[in-house]
């Protein structure tokens, strides 16, 4: 068979050419394919009305769906209240109430809420400055943990209810001849003083008692002595040429600080260096006025006595007594030998011939200063030696502080408390004061508040005192409060609101003032400030005789923030010679010396909420939240202390178990202990930080309850985590003695030196050889430098830094790792011996590169070059590599291991306040990004808006950032480095300008100026 | 196994689920919702008094 007769068959069928083949008549499917499928049965819905049905959903949820991101309502400013614009600042003129200095600030608001508080730049105290504390109090008025509305007992209730059974009882009290007991701070508003005598008149058997943990009264008390008054005056640090401070931490804590450390750093200016001042501190703890001294001495606190009184035998024997001294007293202060103390405590000799010398060189025109803590009779022996050295010239007079009035002392106190016990005190009023903590245990006070019959607190969160209330009532913050200070004599400061009340507080004067009125009906919101401007009219507006009406005058004061008063004449009064008596020496201390001390922020316990200013780390040892006890390392290597070893410190009967922490400049046998501590009826953030140590006050020593003599310390074995931040981001991994200065971080000389070699910051760099050409830069370019001869370490440009810029508070277990998020930091370095070292203080933040090694490195760009010489930071492309970090030779860079605002610490920041603490200028950032100081380009931005809007250049000086700000020394400049009129280029071309690690070619944009201590010749 | 849900069917489901959804997330569930207040700030209201510093 051929190939083309070839047939092919798929089954026999097809052979045999069936019919019954499907296919067969042109069919393709046969009939039985449909067998069982019923078109009737069939779903309606057919695929083109799904598809159909399908979209129109579609569509209709895209329209309807909501955001799920939307957690904010938006709220048209259709109705904007007068005076605020959107996006625009608003200030208001205000008083601190964070101490007894009453500084004037200015509150800048934004939509009416208050975000940073600066210093008011018109008042003639602080001039534009204030404290940390300050600083940070915009925290304490967005809380979470303030009392939020009046409680009775635990329970809450109403302000009618609660008005109304005080009244009552404070009447029924009073009737029946038991005493009403209000303990208050020292008050320094005289409408506030005016209340409390109207209170007192109201209830007949009230009693207002006033206690401060610190206060002066040993100096009021020797100043009484000496001169016959209280009225205590400032001194002109700004005119003298030598300073000798005796525990007197003038620029740290003591007094306005703020002022002080203006006042001391003019004489530290580097282009005057023939005018510079030379400081002499003699102390027990290394403290931040020491850590600035040119010289210092070690000396235990009641060794500070015969010091003095040798100090005025060495004087007068030299005959350079610039006043008649008696005889008799020659003859009293002849037994005190200065080389025989200096002997006794191990005083460098030369160090105490050059002090002598350099008083006696400078007569007229030096000043003795005694700390607080030091007993009346050390004050009044200061007094008489600033007298025969002719010193009083520097006393302003003018400025003098105002008795603000008598002070409860510990026996006084202890009678108080037995009247607790006795029954003779019918009611309680705790006026804004916590003396459950801050009397030592000993006391038993809370025992004996539990026997008076009725207890009521004003406060702003509940504390150590509210447990046994009867009534809590909350009261207003500082920034929602009218108020008036007068703590010196020439200003009076008025306080006004920024803010209505966030809570159902009230300010604590219109509670009283409504006792006193003897209703509940009688309040209103007005209540207290009708009675301050009544009270301003006639303390204020009737004697200085203007001719403007009080309701102008008022606003005009407002508007300022204080009123200038003309001095009622010349208070000074001669020294009272005749009345000093030679004090005995105090005994001989076998055991420890007790030296309790103030905190640097956190005030006598107050602000222990604060985390800003518990992260802030000590200026001196670097520790942030917690207390300890700074030994020296010798002391403590004859006990076998190590750091955080936990001791039991006694004192009589009273003892304290506390770690330790080895510091190096602290005299022998000598602890210092910061009180303010330990808190336990407090927020989470405050609670349990720290040691308690206020059972240590010396009830016993009527000369001064902060010394303590003959103490013994036991170590327990135990060991506590101190957690410091010194070593966190250093410059160098390996440890080598005086590194910062081989290294030339840290650059200084005598003025000696200086005068030799005019080039010795710079003179050992090498020349730096660039492989590519130099970066020129046309336009504004930002810089900043900082001189170290007046930077203090204060630790102002920090808070401020953090209030800013919204930096976040991390917490103790967080810093411990190094993880803590401040921008700004001050690294402090010693030299020479570990027992007596000299302190090095330098502010460290983002350098700004020119050739930033970080910029370099980011795989993402996240962080390059702005055209006007800032490092930029894009947070929302950062990745999270932390190669920028790495790579940053001065470890400025902070990443955000948590979303601190989010469920960090179990969502401690989700509240309803505690974001309203946030800057709105600035962004804040989330976890995974990186961030560091911007020279606050917030305000470089504004400075652009508003060139742009008047049609000029942008002038560098305008820019003022936070830091600088704040600088109570002045010691911070920035602007246009390219600017030749300006500050900051001069200062980048002196002689003694160096830039930091500036040998790596990084090109850094602050530029520090080099210290100069003004030590004699031979010494560094 | 005998699969029980057609193609037809299945598609018939899964488009009419999607249609249930879409209306749902449409209607108005917040107005329910409770109230959280971690995500509401306190409202602040200026002190009509205060004198602001005029720069």
């Amino acid at each position: 068979m051929s190939e083309e007769n070839k047939k092919y068959w798929k089954s026999l069928d097809g052979l045999n050419n069936s019919t019954d083949l499907p296919g067969k008549n042109h069919k393709e499917f046969p009939d039985s394919v449909t067998d069982g499928f019923n078109v009737e049965s069939i779903n309606g819905l057919s695929r083109r009305k799904f598809l159909g049905l399908l979209s129109v959903s579609t569509a209709i949820a895209a329209t309807a769906c909501s955001d799920y991101h939307d957690q904010k309502e938006i709220i048209p400013y259709t109705n904007r209240p007068e005076g605020v614009l959107p996006g625009k600042p608003n200030f208001y003129a205000s008083t601190c109430n964070g101490c007894q200095e009453a500084c004037g600030i200015l509150i800048k608001t934004r939509e009416g809420r208050p975000i940073k508080v600066d210093g008011n730049d018109e008042h003639p105290i602080n001039k534009g400055k204030i404290c940390a504390t300050g600083q940070s109090s915009i925290y304490n008025l967005y809380d979470p943990s303030r009392l939020q509305n009046p409680l009775k007992g635990t329970s809450k209730t109403n302000w009618a209810t609660a008005d109304s059974e005080i009244i009552a009882k404070l009447d029924s009290v009073s009737k029946s001849g038991k005493k009403i007991v209000v303990l208050t701070n020292s008050i320094n508003s005289p409408t506030e003083r005016k209340m409390l005598d109207e209170f007192k008149q109201r209830f007949a058997t009230a009693e207002v008692h006033a206690f401060d943990l610190f206060n002066n009264c040993n100096k009021k008390f020797g100043w009484f002595k000496s001169y016959g008054n209280a009225e205590i005056p400032s001194i002109k640090w700004d005119k003298a040429n030598v300073i000798l401070s005796l525990e007197g931490d003038f620029l740290g804590k003591e007094g306005n600080f703020i002022e002080n450390t203006r006042l001391f750093s003019s004489k530290r200016d580097f282009s005057n260096v023939k005018n510079f001042n030379r400081l002499y501190v003699v102390e027990a703890g290394l403290s931040l006025t020491g850590s600035n001294s040119d010289y210092r001495m070690r000396l235990k606190p009641e060794a500070q006595y015969d010091f003095v009184m040798a100090l005025l035998n060495e004087v007068i024997k030299k005959g350079a007594s610039n006043i008649v001294v008696d005889s008799s007293v020659k003859n009293k202060l002849s037994k005190f030998s200065l080389d025989k103390i200096a002997k006794s405590n191990d005083l460098d000799s030369i160090k105490v011939n050059y002090l002598v010398e350099d008083l006696i060189k400078n007569k007229g025109k030096s000043i003795v200063y005694a700390g607080d803590s030091l007993s009346g009779d050390v004050q009044i022996a200061v007094n008489l030696l600033n007298e025969v050295l002719g010193n009083t010239d520097l006393y302003n007079y003018e400025s003098a502080y105002v008795n603000t009035g008598k002070q409860l002392h510990f026996p006084q106190i202890e009678e108080l408390i037995k009247s607790y016990n006795n029954g003779e005190v019918g009611a309680v009023i705790h006026y804004d004061v916590n003396p459950s903590f801050h009397l030592p245990k000993s006391l038993k006070y809370n025992e004996a508040l539990k026997k008076v019959g009725f207890v009521i607190s004003l406060v702003d969160s509940p504390n150590e005192s509210t447990i046994n209330d009867n009534f809590t009532l909350p009261i207003n913050h500082n920034f929602e409060s009218w108020g008036d200070a007068h703590s010196r004599k020439n200003v009076y400061s008025l306080r006004q609101p920024v803010i209505a009340p966030l809570f159902n507080t009230r300010q604590k004067e219109a509670i009283l003032l409504t006792w006193i009125l003897g209703s509940p009906k009688v309040y209103n919101e007005s209540l207290y400030h009708d009675y301050l401007m009544e009270s301003c009219r006639e303390t204020i507006y009737s004697k200085k005789k203007l001719s403007v009406d009080f309701i102008s005058f008022w606003n005009s004061a407002l508007h300022d923030g204080f009123v200038n008063i003309e001095s009622d004449g010349n208070s000074r009064k001669p020294f009272n010679i005749s009345e000093i008596k030679i004090a005995d020496s105090p005994k001989e201390n076998s055991g420890f010396s007790i030296l309790l001390a103030k905190d640097y922020f956190i005030g006598d316990g107050r602000f222990a909420n604060n985390g800003w200013l518990q992260e802030i780390p000590h200026p001196i040892s670097k520790v942030a939240w917690d207390n300890y006890a700074a030994i020296a390392p010798s002391s403590a290597s004859e006990m076998n202390l190590k750091n955080g070893d936990i001791v039991n410190v006694t004192v009589g009967e009273n003892s304290v178990k506390i770690p330790v922490l080895l510091q190096p400049g602290v005299a022998q046998n000598t602890l210092v202990i910061e009180l303010g501590y330990g808190r336990t009826v407090i927020s989470d953030v405050g609670k349990e930080v720290g040691k308690n140590a206020n059972n240590l006050l010396n009830i016993k020593n009527l000369n001064s309850r902060w010394i303590c003599s003959n103490a013994s310390v036991e170590p327990t074995g135990e060991n506590y985590k101190l957690v410091s931040t010194q070593e966190h981001h250093s410059l160098d991994e390996e440890f080598v003695k005086d590194l910062h200065l081989k290294r030339g971080i840290i650059r200084e000389a005598n003025l000696d030196e200086y005068a030799k070699n005019p080039k010795f910051a710079n003179e050992e760099d090498i020349e730096l050889v660039s492989i590519t050409s130099e970066h020129g830069q046309v336009g504004t370019k930002w810089a900043m430098s900082i001189d170290m001869n007046k930077c203090t370490s204060c630790s102002v440009c920090v808070a401020s830094c953090n209030v800013e810029n919204n930096i976040p508070v991390v917490g103790k277990d967080q810093v411990a790792v190094g993880r803590e998020m401040h921008w700004m930091r001050i690294d402090r370095y010693y030299s020479g011996s570990s027992e007596d070292p000299i302190v090095s203080n330098q502010p460290m933040l983002c350098q700004h590169c020119d050739n930033a090694p970080c910029e370099n490195v980011c795989p993402v760009n996240a962080t390059n070059h702005s055209p006007d010489g800032l490092n930029q930071m894009v947070y929302n492309r950062c990745v999270g590599t932390r190669y920028c970090g790495n790579n940053c030779p001065y470890k400025v860079r902070r990443f955000n291991f948590f979303n601190f605002r989010d469920h960090f610490e179990d969502g401690f920041y989700l509240n309803e306040v505690s974001p309203l603490v946030h800057n709105p200028e600035v962004t804040v950032r989330s976890r995974g990004v990186m961030e560091k100081c911007t020279f606050c380009v917030q305000k470089i931005s504004e400075e652009r808006e508003d060139a742009i809007r008047e049609g000029r250049q942008i002038k560098g000086d305008n820019v003022v950032p936070a830091c600088q700000q704040s600088c109570p020394a002045d010691a911070i400049v920035f602007g246009d480095a390219n600017d030749p009129e300006s500050k900051i280029s001069q200062y980048r071309k002196h002689e003694l300008g160096y830039g930091v690690l500036q040998t790596l070619n990084v090109k850094p944009n602050v530029t520090y100026l080099a210290k100069l201590r003004n030590t004699h010749s031979e010494d560094i | 196994m005998e699969n029980k849900t057609d193609r037809r069917s299945f598609f018939s489901i899964a488009g009419k689920g999607t249609i249930g959804a879409m209306i749902l997330s449409s209607l108005p569930f917040k107005l329910f919702a409770s109230n959280n207040s971690n995500k509401k700030l306190k409202k602040v209201v200026i002190h009509n008094q205060a004198v602001k510093r005029v720069k």
